[in-house]
């Protein structure tokens, strides 16, 4: 997946959409390919001759140019040009609207620096806000945002901090969603400040995101090796793995049907409090574009159950039966054709035999919605399925951060070049009270697994824990 | 005939009778019963009458009468003796309507009368009730019956003077017919006759010569001179002759052998006459025509006969000898021409008459060729008519004699009709069915339909291959080219619905707009649309509803759908809660509970529906009734919709304690959760409809429309679907429709609350 190294913010915005950063654009590169790919759109955003089937809608995420190309809703934002100028040396240069770049004058990047990147967003604040607003106001019913990018790095966590708080004052009632993607802890990080950056933008992605879908690069990359038998992932292919995620959920947004033909009637049902807003991912049949997948049959109760084996989550935290962890709720988006009696025979089936655990204080059960599939791809599978499901097992993640964090702060150990920057030099109260957040949500996840955990209050938690 | 016509019937009954609903369930279960078994009346009708007899104070009246009707082939005697045999031997109902016959009577003054006179009283009333009357329609019958025991006479005239009424048709007979008696060639009344001696006075070899001279007079219709003729009374029954009774016996017998072929004669002769004149219909004078045809052979045979007497040479014996074959036709032929007259048949029912004769003289050649010749002559104008019918849906019936008819009432508007059109504008009456077509009546019926229709729709279609129909009783070659003209209209017609007018194009276009199918529309409509929505019925302005309704569709993915410009909406002042009670109370007694409406509470969205402009032909399959039930499921759809619509509002307000203190936010927890199962309701609910009942009914539809044969399957299969959904997505069910809306009433009310609460 994207080095932590480079990082990149892309936005996506809804019915009017956008993204940012460098991982952020990596994967959003990948994403605006997919679509490209879907609607039938050639690179430049011409629409392709064979393209005559109009049962999509492209304004979603496209608006249409006078001269009839396709243009994605969509800017680029990072403080270092690598990445973006790889962009734009690409066949999709053509793509984008050059207005919607922004790369930072000085390009020296972030410098990893989650404090780097956030007081750099300060200083390009009326730049960047021009082409958001521009953006924002040139669509007829902007529903939300959609951020893409790293939570380790500098530009991703720190500009994507700032644009989520901003963002979040200047549209308060626009939805705000995220890719977010966390480190792999599996390999050591050249990254050293990346408890650091992780936590304060974790703090953000709290307060202000409203969706925070979870990307977590450990297990995208054991899922790579393990299920997909690549021994080296490289990052073309694991952000194939991400950008098949975006496009399938946002699928039917772009395919309307009956229902979930906007992007808060899919998350309104997986978040019932506002808080507990990241979500955990899981697809199948996994496929890499390249290779041919093994032939088998799929059917909805393979997919459904498939879905629900942690091998197939997009997110590495330990999956037992035996804790108390439990389902909030689960949203499975189902392609291909499938008739929807088998559907409530799967449900059925995964009911009896107990497969999923639910909370017990609100409703439980697997809502399911079915998008069409693109006419102009192949596919080797009749069936697949998309998994998005509030877990509360995910702050397993957090408690991993507030770890690592934890040790790096006992040694006080690299916070020079955090103290540079003014929001630190005076005190380091940001990270504590980032640190404090998290432990609340990550407190918030663990009560939302008892029953009476509508009559629980923070209060006596927090002082429980202390 | 369905089961709800049947509970229909009995409520109507029930409501008439006042009898207890309890006794009306079983009576219903009985009726339904049996309905079903209304086919096999033929062989229970003669127990029937047996029973009947055995308790009427006079059999033999009755009897005969059964008979008589029997004889004159109306229809329904069958099932109305089994009906009424019915009645007296069910205890339970033969006292019930004794109850009330007498309750009604003392009302009305009357003195009681036992069942038992009333039903002979109704045997001999049944004849007129009988001509209106439909098999299986027991109950109605039943009810008429009723009134007629009421006072019989009354109705019975009343019905006697419906009939007179009836204009003849075609031009006028001219008066000279019956003013010149001469022109007959049938016996003419005189009114004096020349006397001569006894014919017994002279020897034995003259009289058997100026016998046979009268009865070669005789067979012409000429009145003899020692043969008298007296007329009947009826004019289908033979005249009375008289003969000298002086004349020898053996000769006298001989004579009294051969008259009745002078018998046949006149009636032949009267038959044709009367059935010459224009009101008899074409059929009636087709045969005529053939009759005439036959006859003028016979009159060949006279001139023969006469010749060898002028020679000498003939004697009774041999007289008797020549016409013997003779005799046996002529006498077929009164009969046949006696049933005619005396059932007083016309069109169809005429070749039905003359079809089963012919079927019955299987095995008498000679005669059963003259049959055969006589109705082929007969069925020629009635062919035709078919033919025209079949090959260009044209019906040229000025006596209506035809089985279909067309109850077109001036001219309407294309749009108008079509509501009724298919069910109502063409119908056949069995009566006017000759049996030889009974088994294809449905399909004879349908090809001219779809030929209409195709014309209707501006297109002139004319079967390719017009070979000419002809009657031929043992091979049916006829039923070969129904059959294919058939085929041809019913292909032609789905494929003007399917392929030109684009049939499932249209129904998908419905599907996008009233199930919501097309969901990014919806949402776009409905955001669009909310703020004049909410306001009061009378204060939404239909244009700028209209408008905004237009943008939705242009700015959805509807727009490369190309019969959008056919949506519009539409302000109904009631809600679908109310609409659809009134629609299932109909035939309870709750209807007027729920009549009063509030309009003044009613909000736009309320009452907010689409419309669909439908153009024929698609307008048979989309017709009124279907458009109302697609409306009704939209609204259906579409409040469940903004309700979730609303929850999603609160959800985003809810976002807001994201930034409140960890404390107060969570004071908010059991709206949260409130909140949550309310979404999960709704999104449950909108799913099951739209996937599990729509979804699923709709291809089933779909795959039943790929191996549609006819237009009628179409009509069908579509408001099966239509029916299915209804009932699937429970708004048939006031029990279930009552609680589904008021959980989504109290969604609404916890919606508005926070909403309040918040700003």
């Amino acid at each position: 997946m994207c080095n932590i190294e480079d990082i990149t913010l892309s936005f996506i915005s809804f019915p009017i959409g956008r993204r940012l950063g460098q991982c952020g654009n990596q994967i959003g590169f990948e994403f605006w390919k997919k679509l490209c790919a879907e609607h039938g759109l050639s690179p430049e955003g011409i629409l392709e001759d064979y393209a005559t089937e109009g049962t999509d809608r492209k304004d979603v995420f496209f608006y249409q140019a006078d001269d009839e190309h396709y243009i994605p809703r969509s800017v680029l934002l990072d403080l270092e040009p690598r990445v973006i100028h790889s962009i734009m040396n690409s066949p999709y240069a053509k793509l984008y609207n050059p207005e919607n770049i922004y790369m930072s004058k000085q390009g020296g990047g972030a410098g990893n620096n989650w404090a780097c990147g956030f007081s750099q967003g300060d200083r390009i604040y009326d730049e960047v806000f021009d082409i958001i607003d521009r953006e924002a106001d040139g669509s007829d019913s902007l529903e939300g945002f959609v951020l893409c990018h790293s939570i380790a790095g500098g530009t991703g966590s720190g500009l994507g901090s700032y644009l989520l708080e901003r963002l979040n004052d200047r549209y308060p009632k626009k939805l705000i969603q995220t890719y977010s993607v966390f480190p792999n802890q599996d390999e050591i990080s050249d990254v050293v400040v990346q408890p650091y950056n992780s936590l304060l933008t974790l703090k953000r992605l709290t307060r202000n995101a409203d969706c925070v879908v979870v990307l977590d690069n450990t297990a995208l990359n054991r899922i790579a090796v393990d299920r997909l038998h690549i021994t080296n992932p490289s990052f073309s292919q694991i952000n194939s793995l991400v950008s098949n995620i975006m496009s399938v959920s946002t699928a039917t947004l772009r395919y309307p049907s009956y229902m979930n033909n906007d992007l808060i009637s899919l998350i309104a049902p997986l978040i019932p409090t506002p808080r507990l807003h990241f979500l955990m991912t899981g697809f199948t049949p996994l496929t890499t574009g390249q290779e041919v997948a093994s032939v088998r049959k799929t059917s909805v109760l393979d997919v459904m159950r498939r879905l629900l084996q942690p091998k197939n989550m997009m997110v590495s935290t330990p999956m037992d039966r035996n804790t108390q962890h439990c389902y909030i709720s689960i949203l499975n988006i189902i392609q291909g054709e499938v008739d929807p009696t088998q559907v409530h025979k799967s449900l059925q089936r995964i009911r009896e035999q107990k497969m999923v655990q639910f909370i017990s204080w609100g409703p439980s059960a697997i809502q399911v919605a079915f998008s069409k599939k693109s006419p102009y791809i192949q596919c080797a599978h009749k069936v697949s399925g998309l998994m998005l499901a509030n877990h509360t097992n995910i702050s397993a993640l957090f408690e991993r951060t507030l770890h690592q964090y934890d040790k790096l702060r006992k040694r006080e150990a690299f916070l020079d070049q955090f103290r540079k920057e003014a929001m630190f030099s005076e005190s380091l109260d940001e990270l504590d009270s980032s640190r404090e957040v998290v432990q609340q949500l990550v407190d918030e996840y663990v009560a939302a697994t008892s029953p009476d955990y509508l009559s629980w209050r923070p209060d006596q938690a927090s002082s429980a824990a202390s | 005939m369905s089961e709800f016509s049947v509970h229909h019937h009995v409520s109507e009954l029930v409501a008439f009778f006042g009898i207890s609903p309890a006794l009306a369930e079983q009576c219903t279960e009985t009726l339904k019963a049996s309905v079903n078994r209304s086919d096999d009346t033929q062989a229970s009708s003669s127990s029937a009458v047996k029973t009947l007899s055995e308790l009427s104070k006079n059999p033999q009246v009755l009897v005969s009468k059964y008979e008589e009707l029997k004889s004159r082939n109306i229809r329904d005697v069958d099932p109305l003796v089994v009906l009424l045999s019915g009645v007296q031997s069910d205890p339970e109902i033969k006292k019930v309507i004794e109850d009330i016959t007498k309750q009604k009577y003392e009302e009305e003054g009357f003195s009681y009368v036992p069942v038992i006179d009333i039903v002979d009283d109704i045997t001999p009333a049944s004849e007129t009730v009988l001509t209106e009357a439909e098999l299986g329609r027991l109950r109605e019958r039943l009810l008429r019956e009723s009134q007629v025991v009421h006072a019989p006479s009354e109705a019975c005239i009343a019905l006697d003077s419906n009939d007179k009424k009836s204009i003849p048709l075609g031009p006028q007979t001219p008066d000279w017919l019956l003013n010149r008696p001469y022109l007959s060639i049938d016996f003419i009344k005189r009114d004096h006759q020349e006397f001569v001696g006894p014919l017994g006075e002279v020897p034995c070899s003259s009289q058997e010569h100026k016998l046979i001279e009268d009865i070669l007079h005789l067979m012409m219709g000429i009145e003899g001179i020692y043969i008298t003729v007296e007329h009947p009374l009826n004019s289908y029954d033979p005249p009375k002759f008289t003969v000298d009774p002086t004349v020898d016996l053996s000769l006298g017998q001989f004579v009294s052998r051969i008259l009745p072929l002078c018998g046949c004669y006149s009636q032949l002769a009267r038959f044709i006459e009367d059935k010459s004149q224009y009101h008899h219909g074409l059929i009636n004078h087709a045969l005529c025509a053939a009759i005439n045809v036959l006859l003028k052979d016979y009159m060949l045979l006279i001139t023969q006969l006469e010749e060898k007497h002028r020679q000498w040479d003939l004697t009774l014996h041999k007289l008797f000898f020549y016409i013997e074959k003779t005799m046996g036709v002529m006498d077929m032929l009164a009969c046949i021409t006696k049933v005619i007259s005396k059932s007083g048949a016309h069109g169809g029912a005429v070749l039905s008459l003359l079809h089963d004769r012919t079927l019955s003289l299987t095995g008498c050649g000679h005669l059963q060729n003259v049959m055969i010749y006589l109705t082929q002559a007969a069925a020629e104008p009635y062919m035709s008519m078919l033919s025209k019918w079949l090959y260009r849906g044209i019906i040229n019936d000025y006596y209506q004699e035809f089985m279909v008819v067309d109850r077109e009432t001036g001219n309407v508007e294309v749009e108008d009709i079509t509501d009724e059109y298919w069910e109502k504008r063409y119908a056949i009456i069995p009566q006017k069915v000759p049996t030889f077509l009974k088994t294809h009546d449905n399909i004879i019926l349908r090809t001219g339909k779809y030929l209409n229709v195709i014309r209707q729709s501006g297109q002139n279609v004319e079967s390719p291959e017009q070979q000419n129909l002809t009657y031929s009783a043992m091979d049916a070659s006829y039923s070969d080219v129904i059959e294919r003209t058939y085929n041809f209209a019913s292909k032609r017609l789905l494929e003007l619905l399917m392929k030109e007018n684009d049939l499932m194009g249209r129904l998908r276009s419905v599907k996008h707009y009233f199930l919501l199918d097309q969901g990014d529309f919806v949402v776009q409509l409905m955001s669009l649309c909310e703020d004049e929505l909410r306001k009061n019925i009378d204060d939404v302005l239909p244009n700028r509803l209209q408008s905004l309704l237009e943008l939705a569709l242009r700015t959805s993915a509807a727009k490369y759908d190309m019969y959008k410009d056919d949506i519009v909406c539409k302000l109904l002042p009631i809600t679908l809660m109310n609409h659809m009670q009134r629609i299932l109370s109909i035939e309870t007694d709750e209807q007027d509970f729920y009549m009063q409406e509030d309009r003044l509470q009613l909000s736009g969205l309320q009452g907010f529906t689409l419309g669909y402009r439908v153009t024929w032909p698609v307008s048979l399959v989309l017709d009124r009734k279907s458009i109302t039930c697609y409306q009704m499921i939209f609204r259906h759809l579409f409040f469940c919709k903004h309700v979730e619509k609303l929850l999603c509002r609160v959800w985003v307000s809810d976002k807001v304690t994201k930034s409140f203190p960890l404390s107060a936010s969570h004071t908010y927890s059991s709206a949260f959760a409130l909140r949550q199962c309310m979404l999960n309701f709704i999104q449950n609910i909108e799913y099951y409809m739209m996937f599990e009942v729509i979804e699923r009914n709709w291809q089933t539809f779909l795959s039943k429309m790929q191996k549609v044969e006819n237009v009628d399957e179409v009509l069908d299969f579509h408001s099966d679907f239509i029916s299915s959904v209804l009932k699937d997505c429970m708004l048939t069910s006031p029990e279930l429709l009552r609680i589904i809306s008021k959980l989504t009433s109290i969604c609404v009310s916890f919606a508005n609350f926070i909403e309040v609460r918040i700003d």
